[in-house]
């Protein structure tokens, strides 16, 4: 019996509450409280985002981004408008290292998103997409897995969370940052929910609203 | 023909005639005093291998004796080998004394197999060895006639057939054992042993027998290994006068280095290491190391390192001759694979493009350029394959949306505005016209944060997200 | 002592004096004349213009005279701008110390440098006692700690910090740390425009200067060129929304402690020119009755001609022209001790003094002399004296004249080169990225002389389209880029002498 547990631990099919995922593989989100309650992003897998367009679900994986960058290429796949490489780019990340496939099938991303896997080039492929058929969010499972890679994709509707999912997080906008839901984690309870302040990072778009701002804000 | 055998009964006798011509000499063996060579001039005198050393001297004083030196036969062979690869490949060497060639192969590229015979005779005729050549349909058939001195070249498989059963069981590679036995059977050539049922043969001899008639008869195939040139590049070169200063060096080492280029890039390998020996008159010779961790094949980036290495190196003497040799080779990966990956790379990156590019369109894959200009729609994407400028992120504008409409949109919904206008004005520089537009951040009631702009009409237009 | 010329502004609308403004005098910079700058500033109801062309005020005469002939009801405050890595800085002068303080800069500016450049270095700031500052913060804290701390140890007192609005990038964000910086040091926040033209329609124009300067065709120079034409003269009631109202108060408080006109300026000459115990007239009359009888004889002149002699003499002393006289009569004593041939021309031939003087060589009773095409009352303006000499050696004439004055006193005098109609349509067309080689056609086959057919038609013949795209472009900034400065260059004999420290005053 307690080699069958030794078993299932091992294959991952089990794991002890106090027990955490080895840090060395998580990569740091480049927030503070991000990488507090959730220690990070998970190094490779298949991740689910589900977020409304334009409340900073790509801000949140700039740092990411970053990291990743240095390690391979970065696929980005069916983005829902045109992709600006300067805002990009003043968070340092190089817009010769991301590789930009748009006006593309379903059929043809999930093809395209493998072989981006699977050339072994790319370290993250980014996929906008509504629903992941179960077939194929194994098979890009497994790919990532095997090239030590991170699939992420983009949705608004509810994700199907009996999929082989690393990690499952709803995205909600508010006036001060973004706030965060987890639905479903790898090794780890669901239903925990965090904000993040982003205040400091964008003023502008998150401001704190005084007597001077006001006044600045009046147009000509 | 299928193999042609090449057998050297004398290699190192033929070699040492070189250096002593008109010589009678003998090779023998070190314990046993037993002659195991002689050369054609002292089996002139009647010296004969297998007599003791004693006899042979007294039959022939003027004999020089000899021991046998391995390494060196096998090191002439080598060299035999390099010098035939010139002219055939599928070439083996079975050594200690014969070259074994696949001819059919060869026929390809030399339809008329006389022609070809020629070619291998006027590259043996360099060589002072003698030799016996034999063809045959498989490698130990060509062997045998070889070793039986049947040496014709063009015959018929069924004359083949006719020689071969003619041979000595004694020129074979039967085990001894094995022939002896045979001989007390009174099978003394192949033609009757061949005759004999294969399961008698199994049952009363060694199943080396059998497998050496099925190689034979080609009923077993047994592929040799075949010879693969050694690399080396080794040059000397004699200088027309002496150099004193070592920089000077670099000139006359030039040339070399243009032929390691030809060399290396002809094999598709890159070499590590050179060694440079610098000849003097008295002192002993000096050799240099020069190392290229990541492996080089450019001469001109060899020449920057022997620069230098030659800089700081003083030279006790004047230096008269110098030798440049080539050692520790890696093949020449020309895609660039990251070393820090843990992942396998197997597709280089213009592979890739071309993989998604050949489903998807030229105009699907693209990577995003960096415009910075004032007016939002003078950004455009580029396709893979162009250079991209350098990146100076001090220069890039945070405050831009990541995700822009390719067409402003005329805003529909109410939205709160966060900032105060960010006023771009853009010269149509053909036109004249100059289009004037306020840009704001805004947040819509779902919280989501928008670029919108107004004109001076007071329309307004969605342009961007923050997302 | 200047006329209070400003005028009361329409009622209800905010009060307030532009004091950062550059003119085409900022070569390849401002995009308009100092006269439309002034014409343009009252128009629009301005207390006052500062003019503050980068490390110059050469166009300050222009608009000073502008401002005059119009009657414009502005101010005019004389000033200039200068940069150093991570420092931006207007100086303005408040009296005629201050000016000669700032003259002095520049001048120590501009001979730090090669021709067309300056350098100015932080000892010119240190040793400041006169000059207004207004200081424009870089945005980089570290850069503006450093020059903050020497500028109000330096300028204390006399430093404002300058708040820019033009509806830029992150504006807010600039805007809020500049009311930091004013907090950190303790200095008022005065609201400016940093103008580089009149009007918004300059903006074609200012672009393709900025394209000219940096040799590069517009269409190429992406965030090189302004982002909006907001570095314009703009109307009171935009100026009121974007500004807090205290800066525009503080705009008008600064200039209206400026009271230095250019109208204080005069000439000041040498004193060794005249002897110790006798006036300037006294001597003058001397030199000239000398002269008379070596003219005219022993006897002295006809009575005729000394009538003439007299009236000059006396309208001479009423305008204070002596120095004139004696300068020219002193250089002109040297060339003849020489053996350098110099002749007097123009209109000093009509001066029986000159002729007395030796200065010139027209005899009065020869030709009908008219002092008044010389010298007048109604003028208004000293008298020009053109004296040629031996070209072989003017530069023993130059020597001279450095030599008696010293350097510190004596300048050649510069002159602005301007765009005339070929270089204009070469640098424009360039800026446009026409092909240099039809540009070429066109400007050697245009005509200028050309009484009836006009280089716009003329052009249209040659082939380009100037109805619509590129050609009508340039041609539309061709015209306003004629007569525009290009760069300083040496006028060709004209010599400024002075009591003390030498101003370059330009023609």
């Amino acid at each position: 019996m307690h080699s069958l547990l030794e078993q299932l631990t091992q294959r991952q099919w089990l794991w002890q509450g106090s027990a955490l995922p080895a840090a060395g593989q998580q990569l740091s989100s480049g927030y503070a409280e991000f990488d507090r309650q959730l220690g990070g992003w998970p190094a490779s897998g298949l991740l689910v985002l589900q977020s409304q367009p334009a409340i900073g679900e790509l801000r949140l994986l700039l740092p990411l981004f970053k990291q990743l960058q240095q390690q391979g290429l970065l696929g980005l796949i069916n983005p829902p408008q045109l992709l600006q490489a300067e805002p990009l780019a003043a968070q340092g990340i190089n817009p010769s290292q991301l590789l930009l496939l748009s006006g593309v099938s379903e059929t043809d991303s999930l093809w395209a998103a493998e072989q981006l896997l699977q050339s072994g080039l790319c370290s993250l492929v980014l996929l906008w997409q509504g629903t992941l058929a179960r077939k194929a969010a194994r098979r890009l499972q497994l790919a990532a897995q095997a090239q030590q890679a991170l699939v992420l994709q983009l949705t608004t509707q509810q994700p199907e969370l009996t999929l082989p999912l690393a990690l499952a997080l709803q995205l909600l906008p508010q006036p001060q940052g973004l706030q965060l839901k987890v639905l479903k984690r790898r090794a780890g309870w669901a239903g925990q929910q965090f904000y993040l302040n982003w205040q400091d990072e964008w003023p502008e778009l998150y401001p704190v609203l005084s007597r001077t701002q006001a006044a600045l804000a009046e147009t000509a | 023909m299928r193999w042609l055998y090449l057998y050297f009964p004398s290699l190192q006798l033929d070699q040492l005639a070189v250096q002593y011509p008109a010589q009678p000499m003998a090779l023998a063996c070190p314990k046993r005093h037993q002659l195991l060579g002689v050369n054609s001039l002292a089996a002139a005198a009647g010296v004969k291998v297998g007599q003791s050393v004693a006899t042979a001297v007294l039959l022939c004083r003027e004999l020089q004796l000899f021991s046998p030196e391995p390494a060196r036969v096998k090191q002439l062979l080598q060299q035999l080998a390099e010098r035939l690869y010139q002219v055939t490949a599928d070439l083996a060497l079975q050594p200690p004394d014969a070259l074994l060639i696949r001819v059919s192969s060869m026929l390809k590229l030399y339809p008329d197999p006389a022609r070809y015979w020629q070619q291998l005779q006027l590259q043996l005729a360099d060589c002072p060895y003698q030799y016996l050549a034999a063809a045959g349909q498989t490698p130990l058939a060509a062997k045998l006639l070889a070793r039986s001195g049947q040496t014709e070249l063009y015959l018929t498989p069924a004359a083949e057939q006719a020689k071969l059963a003619l041979c000595p069981l004694t020129a074979s590679d039967l085990p001894v054992a094995s022939i002896e036995q045979l001989a007390r059977l009174g099978i003394r050539q192949l033609g009757p042993l061949l005759a004999l049922p294969a399961a008698e043969l199994a049952r009363r001899f060694a199943k080396d027998v059998l497998h050496y008639l099925d190689a034979l008869t080609g009923r077993a195939v047994q592929l040799p290994q075949f010879y693969r040139p050694r690399l080396q590049f080794n040059c000397e070169l004699q200088l027309h006068y002496e150099i004193t200063e070592s920089p000077q060096l670099l000139k006359p080492l030039q040339p070399l280095l243009q032929q390691l280029q030809q060399f290396l890039r002809r094999a598709n390998l890159l070499c590590q290491r050179l060694q440079l020996t610098l000849q003097f008159r008295q002192h002993s010779p000096l050799p240099l190391q020069i190392r290229a961790r990541a492996g080089e094949a450019c001469a001109s980036n060899w020449q920057q390192l022997l620069a230098l290495h030659l800089a700081k190196l003083k030279l006790p003497e004047p230096v008269y001759a110098l030798q440049l040799a080539a050692t520790d080779y890696v093949p020449d990966q020309r895609a660039s694979c990251n070393l820090l990956a843990q992942r396998s790379q197997p597709l280089s990156k213009a592979q890739l493009l071309s993989v998604l590019v050949a489903r998807l369109g030229e105009q699907a894959v693209v990577t995003p350029l960096l415009s910075l200009s004032h007016w939002p729609e003078a950004e455009s994407s580029v396709s893979t394959v162009a250079a991209l400028p350098a990146l100076n992120a001090a220069l890039c504008y945070q405050l831009r949306p990541i995700l822009q409409l390719p067409k402003a949109l005329p805003l529909t919904e109410a939205v709160t505005l966060l900032s105060g206008a960010e006023r771009l004005e853009q010269l149509c520089w053909q036109s004249g016209t100059l289009l004037q537009r306020d840009y704001y951040l805004a947040r819509t009631e779902q919280g989501q944060l928008w670029w919108v702009y107004r004109t001076p009409q007071q329309q307004w237009y969605l342009q961007g997200w923050f997302s | 002592m200047s006329e209070t010329s400003a005028a009361a502004p329409p009622s209800g609308a905010v009060a307030y004096a532009e004091l950062f403004c550059r003119s085409n005098f900022s070569f390849l910079q401002g995009a308009s004349s100092p006269e439309e700058l002034v014409s343009t500033a009252a128009a629009l109801g301005y207390q006052a213009l500062a003019l503050t062309d980068e490390c110059s005020v050469a166009g300050v005469v222009r608009a000073h005279r502008q401002i005059k002939q119009q009657q414009l009801p502005l101010k005019l405050i004389i000033g200039s701008y200068f940069q150093l890595p991570g420092l931006s800085l207007v100086l303005l002068c408040p009296d005629r110390q201050a000016y000669a303080e700032l003259c002095r800069i520049i001048t120590n500016a501009r001979r730090r440098a090669e021709k067309g450049h300056y350098q100015l270095e932080e000892w010119d700031l240190r040793s400041s006692k006169y000059c207004l500052a207004l200081w424009l913060p870089q945005g980089e804290a570290e850069v503006d700690q450093y020059w903050g701390q020497l500028l109000s140890r330096h300028f204390s007192g006399r430093l404002h910090l300058a708040l820019v609005r033009q509806l830029r990038y992150r504006e807010a964000r600039y805007l809020a740390y500049c009311q930091t910086l004013a907090h950190d040091f303790a200095l008022p926040q005065l609201a400016v425009g940093a103008v580089l033209m009149h009007q918004r329609e300059r903006l074609a124009l200012q672009q393709t200067l900025t394209a000219i300067r940096l040799k590069t065709p517009v269409q190429q120079l992406g965030r090189q060129l302004l982002s909006n034409a907001e570095a314009c003269l703009r109307p009171l009631s935009k100026l009121a929304k974007l500004y807090p109202a205290a800066a525009l108060a503080q705009s008008v408080t600064l200039a209206a402690a400026c009271q230095f006109s250019l109208d204080e300026l005069r000439y000041e000459y040498p004193s060794e020119l005249v002897p110790p115990d006798l006036s300037a007239s006294q001597y003058l009359q001397q030199l000239v009755q000398a002269g008379a009888r070596q003219r005219f004889g022993t006897a002295g002149p006809a009575a005729s001609i000394q009538a003439l002699i007299d009236k000059e003499l006396a309208l001479i002393a009423e305008l204070r022209y002596e120095y004139f006289f004696l300068t020219i009569y002193d250089l002109v004593q040297f060339a003849k001790a020489r053996g350098i041939l110099y002749q007097g021309r123009g209109s000093a031939a009509n001066s029986v003094v000159c002729y007395c003087l030796e200065i010139t060589a027209v005899d009065p009773r020869q030709i009908n002399v008219l002092f008044e095409r010389f010298l007048s009352r109604e003028r208004q303006e000293p008298p020009d004296i053109d004296v040629d000499f031996e070209h072989e050696r003017r530069e023993e004439v130059m020597q001279y004249l450095y030599q008696k004055y010293g350097r510190e006193r004596a300048a050649l005098a510069a002159t602005v080169i301007s765009y005339r109609l070929k270089s204009a349509i070469r640098d424009v067309g360039k800026a446009l990225g026409i092909n240099e080689m039809q540009l070429e056609h066109f400007i050697k086959n245009l005509n200028r002389r050309h009484g009836v057919v006009s280089w716009q038609q003329q052009l249209s013949q040659l082939g380009l389209n100037t109805e619509q795209g590129l050609g009508q472009q340039l041609v539309q900034l061709v015209e306003q880029i004629r007569g525009f400065p290009r760069h300083l260059s040496q006028h060709v004999g004209g010599f400024v002498i002075s009591a003390d420290l030498c101003m370059s005053w330009y023609r």
